[in-house]
Protein backbone atom coordinates (compact mmCIF):
# COMPACT_ATOMS: atom_id res chain seq x y z
CA UNK A 1 0.00 0.00 0.00
CA UNK A 2 1.72 3.26 -1.17
CA UNK A 3 1.36 6.71 0.80
CA UNK A 4 -0.07 9.33 -1.04
CA UNK A 5 -1.56 12.72 0.33
CA UNK A 6 -4.47 12.36 -1.45
CA UNK A 7 -6.62 15.40 -0.63
CA UNK A 8 -4.19 17.61 -1.29
CA UNK A 9 -3.50 16.23 -4.66
CA UNK A 10 -7.10 16.08 -5.68
CA UNK A 11 -7.81 19.87 -4.91
CA UNK A 12 -4.73 20.61 -7.43
CA UNK A 13 -6.03 18.12 -9.56
CA UNK A 14 -9.86 19.55 -9.84
CA UNK A 15 -8.20 23.18 -9.78
CA UNK A 16 -5.95 22.85 -12.67
CA UNK A 17 -6.35 24.08 -15.74
CA UNK A 18 -3.80 22.57 -17.92
CA UNK A 19 -1.41 19.57 -17.59
CA UNK A 20 1.89 21.71 -16.90
CA UNK A 21 -0.57 22.90 -14.05
CA UNK A 22 -0.70 19.77 -12.42
CA UNK A 23 2.37 18.67 -13.26
CA UNK A 24 4.14 21.56 -11.43
CA UNK A 25 1.60 21.28 -8.54
CA UNK A 26 2.07 17.43 -7.78
CA UNK A 27 5.83 17.71 -8.19
CA UNK A 28 5.84 19.87 -5.39
CA UNK A 29 3.84 17.56 -3.54
CA UNK A 30 6.74 15.86 -0.94
CA UNK A 31 4.14 12.78 -0.07
CA UNK A 32 4.89 11.95 -4.19
CA UNK A 33 8.84 13.07 -3.63
CA UNK A 34 8.74 10.56 -0.72
CA UNK A 35 6.58 7.97 -2.68
CA UNK A 36 10.06 7.93 -5.02
CA UNK A 37 12.52 7.55 -2.18
CA UNK A 38 10.71 4.75 -0.84
CA UNK A 39 9.03 2.62 -3.21
CA UNK A 40 10.75 0.50 -6.26
CA UNK A 41 9.49 1.66 -9.83
CA UNK A 42 7.68 -1.46 -10.28
CA UNK A 43 5.86 -1.14 -7.48
CA UNK A 44 4.89 2.08 -9.04
CA UNK A 45 3.76 0.66 -12.40
CA UNK A 46 1.63 -2.12 -10.69
CA UNK A 47 0.01 0.72 -8.21
CA UNK A 48 -1.28 2.73 -11.32
CA UNK A 49 -2.41 0.04 -13.23
CA UNK A 50 -4.76 -1.22 -10.13
CA UNK A 51 -5.93 2.34 -10.14
CA UNK A 52 -6.61 2.73 -13.66
CA UNK A 53 -7.12 -0.26 -14.83
CA UNK A 54 -11.12 -0.56 -14.08
CA UNK A 55 -13.96 1.65 -16.38
CA UNK A 56 -15.41 3.58 -12.92
CA UNK A 57 -13.03 5.39 -11.19
CA UNK A 58 -13.05 7.57 -8.18
CA UNK A 59 -11.44 10.92 -8.07
CA UNK A 60 -9.12 9.43 -5.30
CA UNK A 61 -7.92 7.25 -7.86
CA UNK A 62 -7.96 8.90 -10.73
CA UNK A 63 -5.58 11.35 -8.46
CA UNK A 64 -3.26 8.27 -7.46
CA UNK A 65 -2.42 7.30 -10.58
CA UNK A 66 -1.33 10.69 -11.84
CA UNK A 67 0.61 10.66 -8.59
CA UNK A 68 2.59 7.82 -9.38
CA UNK A 69 3.22 9.08 -12.79
CA UNK A 70 4.91 12.38 -11.11
CA UNK A 71 6.57 10.05 -8.56
CA UNK A 72 7.93 8.32 -11.28
CA UNK A 73 9.50 11.78 -12.54
CA UNK A 74 11.75 12.15 -9.26
CA UNK A 75 14.10 9.02 -10.29
CA UNK A 76 16.84 8.87 -12.49
CA UNK A 77 15.80 9.70 -16.15
CA UNK A 78 16.59 6.70 -17.55
CA UNK A 79 14.83 4.56 -14.80
CA UNK A 80 11.75 6.71 -15.16
CA UNK A 81 11.82 7.00 -19.67
CA UNK A 82 11.53 3.16 -19.26
CA UNK A 83 9.31 3.26 -16.49
CA UNK A 84 6.73 5.42 -18.49
CA UNK A 85 6.82 2.74 -21.40
CA UNK A 86 4.91 0.26 -19.21
CA UNK A 87 2.09 2.89 -18.12
CA UNK A 88 -0.79 2.37 -20.32
CA UNK A 89 -1.23 6.73 -20.36
CA UNK A 90 -4.25 6.31 -22.29
CA UNK A 91 -5.74 5.79 -19.31
CA UNK A 92 -5.47 9.01 -17.83
CA UNK A 93 -6.97 12.57 -19.95
CA UNK A 94 -3.69 13.89 -19.17
CA UNK A 95 -1.51 11.33 -19.35
CA UNK A 96 0.63 11.47 -22.32
CA UNK A 97 0.90 15.18 -21.64
CA UNK A 98 3.11 14.70 -18.43
CA UNK A 99 5.14 12.75 -19.96
CA UNK A 100 5.83 14.90 -22.60
CA UNK A 101 6.26 17.82 -20.48
CA UNK A 102 8.50 15.56 -18.49
CA UNK A 103 10.68 14.31 -21.10
CA UNK A 104 11.14 18.10 -22.69
CA UNK A 105 11.69 19.00 -19.03
CA UNK A 106 14.66 16.24 -18.61
CA UNK A 107 16.13 18.46 -21.66
CA UNK A 108 19.41 19.09 -20.59
CA UNK A 109 20.96 22.40 -21.43
CA UNK A 110 24.87 22.89 -20.68
CA UNK A 111 27.71 25.28 -21.32
CA UNK A 112 30.35 23.48 -22.11
CA UNK A 113 34.06 24.77 -21.28
CA UNK A 114 37.16 24.29 -23.35
CA UNK A 115 37.53 20.61 -21.86
CA UNK A 116 34.60 20.21 -24.46
CA UNK A 117 32.31 17.31 -24.52
CA UNK A 118 34.27 14.40 -22.60
CA UNK A 119 34.39 16.71 -19.54
CA UNK A 120 30.38 17.13 -20.16
CA UNK A 121 29.32 13.97 -20.51
CA UNK A 122 31.25 13.40 -17.08
CA UNK A 123 29.47 15.96 -15.47
CA UNK A 124 26.05 14.98 -16.80
CA UNK A 125 27.04 11.27 -15.53
CA UNK A 126 27.94 12.57 -12.05
CA UNK A 127 24.76 14.32 -12.01
CA UNK A 128 22.95 11.45 -12.38
CA UNK A 129 20.94 13.18 -15.67
CA UNK A 130 17.22 13.97 -15.10
CA UNK A 131 16.15 17.23 -15.39
CA UNK A 132 19.42 19.19 -15.24
CA UNK A 133 20.15 22.63 -15.82
CA UNK A 134 23.98 22.68 -15.31
CA UNK A 135 26.27 25.89 -16.56
CA UNK A 136 29.55 26.51 -16.75
CA UNK A 137 30.67 29.52 -18.19
CA UNK A 138 32.26 30.67 -20.86
CA UNK A 139 31.66 28.33 -23.30
CA UNK A 140 29.36 26.50 -25.84
CA UNK A 141 25.98 25.35 -25.47
CA UNK A 142 24.47 22.10 -26.31
CA UNK A 143 21.07 20.83 -25.62
CA UNK A 144 20.36 17.21 -25.95
CA UNK A 145 18.68 14.25 -23.34
CA UNK A 146 19.94 11.75 -21.69
CA UNK A 147 18.84 9.22 -24.24
CA UNK A 148 21.48 11.44 -26.78
CA UNK A 149 24.17 11.55 -24.80
CA UNK A 150 24.18 7.93 -24.30
CA UNK A 151 23.54 6.97 -27.78
CA UNK A 152 26.51 9.19 -28.81
CA UNK A 153 23.71 10.83 -31.25
CA UNK A 154 23.10 14.02 -29.97
CA UNK A 155 24.56 17.26 -32.33
CA UNK A 156 27.27 18.37 -29.71
CA UNK A 157 27.60 21.57 -29.87
CA UNK A 158 24.45 23.28 -31.15
CA UNK A 159 25.18 26.61 -30.85
CA UNK A 160 28.12 28.97 -29.85
CA UNK A 161 27.20 31.51 -26.43
CA UNK B 1 -17.10 9.89 -31.27
CA UNK B 2 -16.24 6.04 -29.77
CA UNK B 3 -16.27 5.70 -26.06
CA UNK B 4 -13.66 3.60 -24.86
CA UNK B 5 -15.05 2.59 -20.76
CA UNK B 6 -12.21 3.14 -18.70
CA UNK B 7 -10.78 5.70 -20.99
CA UNK B 8 -11.56 9.97 -21.27
CA UNK B 9 -13.88 10.93 -23.43
CA UNK B 10 -13.18 13.87 -25.66
CA UNK B 11 -14.42 15.31 -28.43
CA UNK B 12 -13.20 18.88 -30.04
CA UNK B 13 -15.76 21.56 -31.83
CA UNK B 14 -15.54 23.68 -34.27
CA UNK B 15 -14.49 27.27 -32.92
CA UNK B 16 -12.21 29.64 -34.74
CA UNK B 17 -10.78 33.41 -34.04
CA UNK B 18 -12.25 36.39 -35.61
CA UNK B 19 -9.04 35.86 -38.40
CA UNK B 20 -9.91 32.14 -39.13
CA UNK B 21 -7.73 30.75 -37.24
CA UNK B 22 -8.61 27.20 -35.39
CA UNK B 23 -8.58 26.91 -31.61
CA UNK B 24 -7.54 23.73 -30.17
CA UNK B 25 -9.84 22.50 -27.75
CA UNK B 26 -11.46 19.79 -25.89
CA UNK B 27 -14.23 18.60 -24.40
CA UNK B 28 -14.44 16.24 -21.47
CA UNK B 29 -17.47 14.29 -21.25
CA UNK B 30 -18.64 14.90 -17.91
CA UNK B 31 -17.25 12.86 -14.67
CA UNK B 32 -18.31 9.46 -13.99
CA UNK B 33 -20.86 8.79 -11.59
CA UNK B 34 -18.12 7.67 -8.90
CA UNK B 35 -16.05 10.60 -9.32
CA UNK B 36 -18.97 13.04 -9.43
CA UNK B 37 -19.82 11.25 -5.70
CA UNK B 38 -16.13 12.16 -4.63
CA UNK B 39 -16.17 15.66 -5.42
CA UNK B 40 -15.30 17.75 -2.25
CA UNK B 41 -17.17 21.03 -1.58
CA UNK B 42 -14.36 23.24 -1.25
CA UNK B 43 -16.24 26.24 -0.22
CA UNK B 44 -15.95 26.59 2.64
CA UNK B 45 -12.05 27.06 2.75
CA UNK B 46 -12.56 30.10 0.31
CA UNK B 47 -14.24 32.70 2.62
CA UNK B 48 -14.83 34.85 0.08
CA UNK B 49 -15.59 33.33 -2.65
CA UNK B 50 -18.80 32.41 -4.21
CA UNK B 51 -18.98 29.08 -6.55
CA UNK B 52 -21.61 29.40 -9.19
CA UNK B 53 -22.57 26.14 -10.12
CA UNK B 54 -21.40 22.55 -10.11
CA UNK B 55 -18.04 20.91 -10.87
CA UNK B 56 -17.96 20.57 -14.63
CA UNK B 57 -15.04 19.25 -16.62
CA UNK B 58 -16.40 19.93 -19.98
CA UNK B 59 -14.70 23.60 -20.12
CA UNK B 60 -12.02 25.25 -17.87
CA UNK B 61 -11.16 28.84 -17.52
CA UNK B 62 -9.80 29.60 -20.60
CA UNK B 63 -12.99 28.10 -22.47
CA UNK B 64 -15.52 30.54 -19.97
CA UNK B 65 -13.61 33.10 -20.57
CA UNK B 66 -12.96 33.30 -24.50
CA UNK B 67 -15.16 30.10 -25.68
CA UNK B 68 -18.75 30.80 -24.11
CA UNK B 69 -18.08 27.90 -21.53
CA UNK B 70 -18.72 25.11 -24.26
CA UNK B 71 -15.10 23.40 -24.00
CA UNK B 72 -11.49 23.36 -22.58
CA UNK B 73 -9.25 25.41 -24.26
CA UNK B 74 -5.41 25.27 -23.76
CA UNK B 75 -3.56 28.38 -22.45
CA UNK B 76 -0.98 28.06 -25.52
CA UNK B 77 -4.17 29.61 -27.44
CA UNK B 78 -5.03 32.63 -25.41
CA UNK B 79 -2.43 34.55 -26.93
CA UNK B 80 -3.76 33.80 -30.60
CA UNK B 81 -7.17 34.30 -29.50
CA UNK B 82 -6.26 38.05 -27.96
CA UNK B 83 -3.72 38.70 -30.82
CA UNK B 84 -6.93 37.72 -33.59
CA UNK B 85 -9.90 39.39 -31.94
CA UNK B 86 -8.69 42.30 -31.21
CA UNK B 87 -7.95 42.75 -27.79
CA UNK B 88 -6.02 45.61 -26.54
CA UNK B 89 -4.30 45.41 -23.09
CA UNK B 90 -5.40 48.19 -20.12
CA UNK B 91 -2.61 50.00 -18.83
CA UNK B 92 -4.30 51.52 -16.01
CA UNK B 93 -6.26 49.41 -13.17
CA UNK B 94 -8.33 52.25 -12.84
CA UNK B 95 -9.54 52.27 -16.45
CA UNK B 96 -10.92 48.40 -15.67
CA UNK B 97 -14.39 47.99 -16.30
CA UNK B 98 -16.62 45.08 -16.55
CA UNK B 99 -16.39 42.52 -19.34
CA UNK B 100 -12.90 42.95 -19.53
CA UNK B 101 -10.95 39.60 -19.64
CA UNK B 102 -8.07 39.83 -16.78
CA UNK B 103 -5.44 37.36 -17.06
CA UNK B 104 -2.78 35.75 -14.50
CA UNK B 105 0.84 34.86 -15.47
CA UNK B 106 3.16 32.46 -13.41
CA UNK B 107 6.67 34.08 -12.93
CA UNK B 108 8.21 32.23 -16.80
CA UNK B 109 5.44 34.45 -17.91
CA UNK B 110 3.33 31.42 -18.52
CA UNK B 111 -0.56 31.53 -19.10
CA UNK B 112 -2.23 30.67 -15.07
CA UNK B 113 -5.81 31.60 -15.06
CA UNK B 114 -8.48 33.94 -17.22
CA UNK B 115 -11.37 35.13 -15.97
CA UNK B 116 -14.00 37.80 -16.75
CA UNK B 117 -13.99 41.44 -14.75
CA UNK B 118 -17.61 41.73 -13.14
CA UNK B 119 -16.65 44.99 -11.22
CA UNK B 120 -14.60 48.11 -11.23
CA UNK B 121 -11.72 48.16 -8.79
CA UNK B 122 -13.05 48.25 -5.71
CA UNK B 123 -11.28 46.76 -3.07
CA UNK B 124 -9.69 49.18 -0.63
CA UNK B 125 -7.09 47.31 0.09
CA UNK B 126 -5.72 45.89 -3.28
CA UNK B 127 -7.86 47.68 -5.48
CA UNK B 128 -8.39 44.65 -7.84
CA UNK B 129 -12.06 44.08 -9.49
CA UNK B 130 -14.27 41.00 -8.23
CA UNK B 131 -14.15 38.31 -11.55
CA UNK B 132 -16.03 35.58 -12.34
CA UNK B 133 -13.45 32.84 -13.65
CA UNK B 134 -13.24 28.57 -14.32
CA UNK B 135 -11.58 27.08 -11.37
CA UNK B 136 -10.12 23.61 -13.85
CA UNK B 137 -12.39 20.83 -14.03
CA UNK B 138 -14.68 22.32 -10.80
CA UNK B 139 -16.89 25.24 -10.75
CA UNK B 140 -17.32 28.94 -11.98
CA UNK B 141 -16.91 31.12 -8.90
CA UNK B 142 -17.36 34.95 -8.20
CA UNK B 143 -14.27 35.98 -6.16
CA UNK B 144 -12.00 38.87 -5.64
CA UNK B 145 -9.52 38.76 -8.21
CA UNK B 146 -6.46 38.46 -6.40
CA UNK B 147 -8.09 35.25 -4.29
CA UNK B 148 -7.45 32.79 -6.85
CA UNK B 149 -6.06 29.41 -6.04
CA UNK B 150 -3.04 29.51 -8.62
CA UNK B 151 1.12 30.48 -8.08
CA UNK B 152 2.73 31.75 -8.32
CA UNK B 153 1.23 34.76 -9.58
CA UNK B 154 3.63 36.88 -10.69
CA UNK B 155 1.37 39.28 -13.02
CA UNK B 156 -1.97 40.01 -13.94
CA UNK B 157 -3.00 41.67 -16.94
CA UNK B 158 -6.34 43.04 -17.98
CA UNK B 159 -8.00 42.87 -21.99
CA UNK B 160 -10.49 44.64 -23.89
CA UNK B 161 -11.55 44.28 -27.61
CA UNK B 162 -10.94 47.59 -29.09
CA UNK B 163 -10.50 47.13 -32.47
Amino acid sequence: MISIDTEALKREYLFANSAAQLYRHFRENISLQNLSEIEKLEVLVEEYKTRTEKNERSIEEVVEAYGILLAVTFYDYEKAAKAFKKFDLSRLEWGKDLEDIYRRQARITIYVTEQGRAQALREIHALGGGAVNYITVPGTVIECDSEQIKSGTSNMPTTNE
Amino acid sequence: MICVPGKPNYKQIKIQTRCGNDIDNRQVLDFSASELNSIPDYSKDYKRVWFRNKPNPIYNCHGMTFACARTWVGPECVQTILDDDGYTEIEKLDDVLPGDVIIYYDDNGEILHSGIVVSKPKDELTRFPWVVSKWGKYSEAYHPGYDVPYRPIAKVSFWRITK
